[in-house]
């Protein structure tokens, strides 16, 4: 009941309470203590005189002298409301008593009663024996009422009972004024409270007063009010993030480019996006009507996919995740689809999202590809026998060309020295003519040799390969120019640059042999100059060897190579032809290319790339074609 | 009717004098008694114990013939007086000797003459002299008992008398006296 009272009635209630208590308790204990306190004094008092008087009026007793005790026993007047003061004998019998008017006195409770002072039945009763020497003489009964007690109390009370309305009076105006201290605060929390919850005014706040717990509740007060709107804020941030987040969302799925659709394992489906719309030709109200069936949308060669996922779904394995999938839609247009699967959950209940994306286009292409790469694969293979055919057809060449030259080249030395020893035989008998023709004799075989040499040294060329080697290139042109021996008028001047290779050292030689000897052989003057230089290009080396001599005219500068194609009569610098042709196929089984920049009569530079390392080698291809886009 | 008649009357006086002979009887006892009780409020002083010592008797004279002499020897058979054994002597009023022996004195009614010569002879001892007759205490008698108004006993007592004799009375024993001045 007292749980509905404001805090104020409360708070005055408890401290008047406590008050009122605490001045009840005291002062009734108080009066208490002063009534028992006077009662004691009171029986003391009588008591006391009762023994005086009772040692006095002995005498009396003794010697019955009535009157005289009567006046005796007038000594006890001063006892507060004295009601009788009676004596008795030794035998117990009434003597005298006063006042004299007395008359009924009160008996003894015995006839010689020991020494008593009681107060019983709102009186007061005093027994006193009375001795004298001889022994006991008689016994002296008092009686006093309590009224002249029982009127100091009560005057007692009367001005307690003011003191303390008084007291009252001023402690509820102190607790009045002093349980503001504690229900104001509290009140006005009550109100922010209040207004909080009315208004939904979470900026609502108290001001901290002092710093007692209630101030401790302001200060949580102030702080949980904060943190409510503080959250309330972020929620309203997190509700329109969440927002945007899904208008993000729905607009990628309904915006994308693939269809999209959510399906449970039994029919229909739950949801599917625009594109899905668009592309199958079903709206969503259509997939999502109870008796659509899914089926529909399944091409034929797809049916028994969807069985075998659907009996794997039934089992609880996992279902595959990433397929290939044919779509019919409605108006029978075929879709081939690249399905991304994903367990999801929807409405909160587990379900299967899948991303068909459009791979009708693709796989068109890939079965194109597929055809394509089967045809070029047929081509590789026909190539590969045109290769082969053509190696073997090179080789036999090759074999043929040594074999023959070997054929022919026995038969012309056997010429050449039966003309010697016909010579010798008819020594005396031939003519100088003869003797000049048999020489022409010797040298057309001789030429027929070099030719034939020529023709062998040909067929190696790309047939025997000779040792790689590291070597140094400057040293190797050095040698071969002395091995050319060329007059002392003739410069030659090689690069310092010249570069260290790994190659068929052999080979590198007989180019810059033929290169270098062509220009000396060649030469119209006796004093002539020939250059030998190099420059690094795109990872090769190219080197030229240039001359000072008559120079080759355009129209002749792709015969020059060809095989037995002289410039100038071949008696006249007895070459065979076959150098440059040699030297030309050296270089390009290496891969490398010569070419030559000359003008009549202005010499000419014969320029050819040699590479840094050996064909066959890895990172090198393997014959003369397909060069990597470094070289050249 | 007349034997009758004559025995309710015979009765009627017998019980009279019954009474009478009671009553009388009865202030005897009581004066008896009061000497007794005078005692009490009395101190004799150390000296008139003279060479005696508390194995000597208290004597109580009785002077001339009194019923009163009967019931003292009564009063003090049971009881020891100031500690001492009391006796209760008869003695002639001519006695002197006797009477000095004595502590208390009662004198019962006799010739002034006599009574002059014995209280004079009393008159500074310390020997308390008490008297049932009428006017004694002027006299010179310490103590004298007599029958008030109301028959009951009252005593008064001789205050220059008692000084003389050196006797030290209780105020209360004072209190209750009607003092009576020397004439």
């Amino acid at each position: 009941m007292m749980k509905n009272y404001s805090i104020r009635k409360k708070l005055l209630f408890i401290i008047l309470g406590n008050t009122v208590l605490t001045l009840l308790a005291g002062f009734a204990t108080v009066i208490g203590y002063d009534y028992w306190h006077l009662k004691g004094e009171t029986l003391e008092q009588a008591r006391l005189m009762a023994r005086v008087v009772a040692g006095y009026v002995a005498a009396e007793l003794v010697f019955s002298d009535d009157e005289a005790a009567i006046q005796t026993l007038g000594l006890l007047r001063p006892i507060p409301d004295l009601e009788s003061a009676s004596l008795y004998d030794a035998e117990g019998s009434h003597f005298a008593s006063f006042p004299s008017s007395l008359s009924s006195p009160k008996p003894l409770p015995s006839p010689n009663p020991s020494a008593n002072a009681e107060f019983k039945g709102g009186n007061l009763y005093v027994v006193q024996p009375i001795f004298d020497q001889e022994g006991r003489v008689g016994t002296l009964q008092l009686c006093a009422t309590t009224t002249t007690l029982w009127a100091e109390t009560w005057r007692h009370v009367r001005m307690l009972v003011l003191i303390m309305l008084l007291l009252i009076a001023l402690a509820s105006l102190a607790a009045l004024r002093l349980q503001g201290v504690i229900s104001k605060p509290i009140l006005h929390l009550a109100d922010a409270a209040r207004s909080v919850s009315v208004y939904g005014d979470y900026g609502t706040r108290v001001t901290r007063i002092g710093d007692d717990e209630v101030a401790t509740l302001y200060t949580a007060w102030n702080e949980m009010l904060g943190q409510i709107e503080h959250r309330q804020q972020e929620q309203a941030r997190t509700e329109t993030a969440l927002r945007r987040s899904e208008e993000q969302f729905r607009s990628m799925i309904e915006q994308s480019r693939d269809a999209i659709y959510v399906i449970r394992d039994s029919d229909p489906f739950v949801y599917v996006n625009p594109k899905f719309e668009e592309l199958l030709e079903y709206s969503l109200e259509e997939v999502t009507a109870p008796d659509f069936s899914v089926q529909t949308l399944v091409a034929p060669t797809s049916r028994a996919f969807v069985q075998t996922e659907k009996a794997k779904r039934a089992r609880n394995e996992r279902s595959l995740s990433k397929f290939e999938f044919q779509c019919i839609s409605r108006s029978g247009r075929s879709f081939d689809f690249e399905v991304h699967a994903t367990e999801i959950e929807w409405d909160e209940t587990p379900a299967r999202m899948g991303i068909l994306h459009d791979i009708t286009d693709r796989k068109r292409v890939e079965l194109q590809l597929r055809s394509q790469r089967r045809q070029l694969q047929e081509d590789a293979e026909q190539l590969q026998r045109y290769a082969d055919e053509l190696e073997r057809s090179n080789r036999e060449l090759d074999q043929f060309a040594y074999v023959v030259s070997h054929d022919l080249k026995a038969p012309l030395r056997a010429i050449g020295n039966l003309s010697t020893w016909i010579e010798e035989d008819l020594a005396s008998v031939i003519s100088g003519e003869t003797r000049t023709q048999m020489n022409l004799l010797r040298g057309r075989v001789g030429r027929m040799e070099n030719l034939i040499n020529g023709i062998l040294e040909y067929s190696r060329v790309g047939r025997v390969h000779t040792k790689v080697r590291e070597f140094d290139v400057g040293l190797l042109i050095h040698e071969t120019v002395e091995d050319l021996g060329p007059s002392d008028q003739f410069e030659i001047e090689i690069a310092e640059n010249m570069p260290t290779l790994v190659a068929e050292r052999i080979r590198l030689g007989q180019v810059f042999s033929n290169l270098i000897g062509n220009s000396i052989k060649h030469h119209p003057r006796q004093a002539g100059r020939v250059e030998v230089g190099v420059a690094e290009l795109n990872g090769t080396y190219q080197f030229w060897v240039s001359d000072d001599g008559a120079g080759i005219a355009p129209d002749y500068q792709e015969k020059i190579f060809v095989m037995f194609q002289t410039l100038q009569p071949r008696d006249r610098h007895e070459s065979t032809g076959v150098g440059l042709a040699i030297a030309k196929k050296i270089v390009e089984d290496q891969g490398g290319q010569m070419r030559v920049e000359s003008n009549e009569g202005s010499g000419a530079t014969f320029r050819f790339t040699w590479p840094k390392r050996p064909p066959g080698e890895p990172g090198q291809p393997r014959s003369g074609q397909g060069r990597t886009k470094e070289n050249e | 009717m007349r034997a009758r008649r004559s025995r309710s009357v015979a009765f009627w006086l017998l019980l009279v004098v019954a009474v009478n002979w009671s009553s009388a009887s009865d202030e005897y006892i009581l004066k008896a008694q009061f000497v007794e009780r005078f005692i009490r409020f009395i101190d004799w002083p150390a000296a008139s114990q003279g060479k005696a010592n508390t194995k000597s008797p208290f004597v109580i004279g009785v002077v001339g013939k009194s019923e009163v002499h009967e019931h003292l020897l009564a009063v003090v058979a049971k009881r020891k007086i100031k500690g001492r054994t009391a006796e209760v002597r008869l003695l002639s009023i001519d006695d002197l000797e006797g009477v000095a022996n004595c502590q208390v004195v009662f004198i019962s009614k006799c010739s002034n003459h006599d009574l002059t010569t014995l209280l004079g002879f009393t008159a500074e001892k310390p020997i308390l002299t008490v008297s049932d007759s009428k006017g004694y205490a002027k006299n010179g008698v310490l103590i004298n008992i007599y029958l008030n108004r109301d028959d009951a006993c009252r005593f008064e007592i001789n205050r220059n008398a008692v000084e003389r004799t050196g006797l030290r009375f209780s105020s209360n024993l004072l209190r209750l006296a009607r003092l009576v001045g020397e004439e």
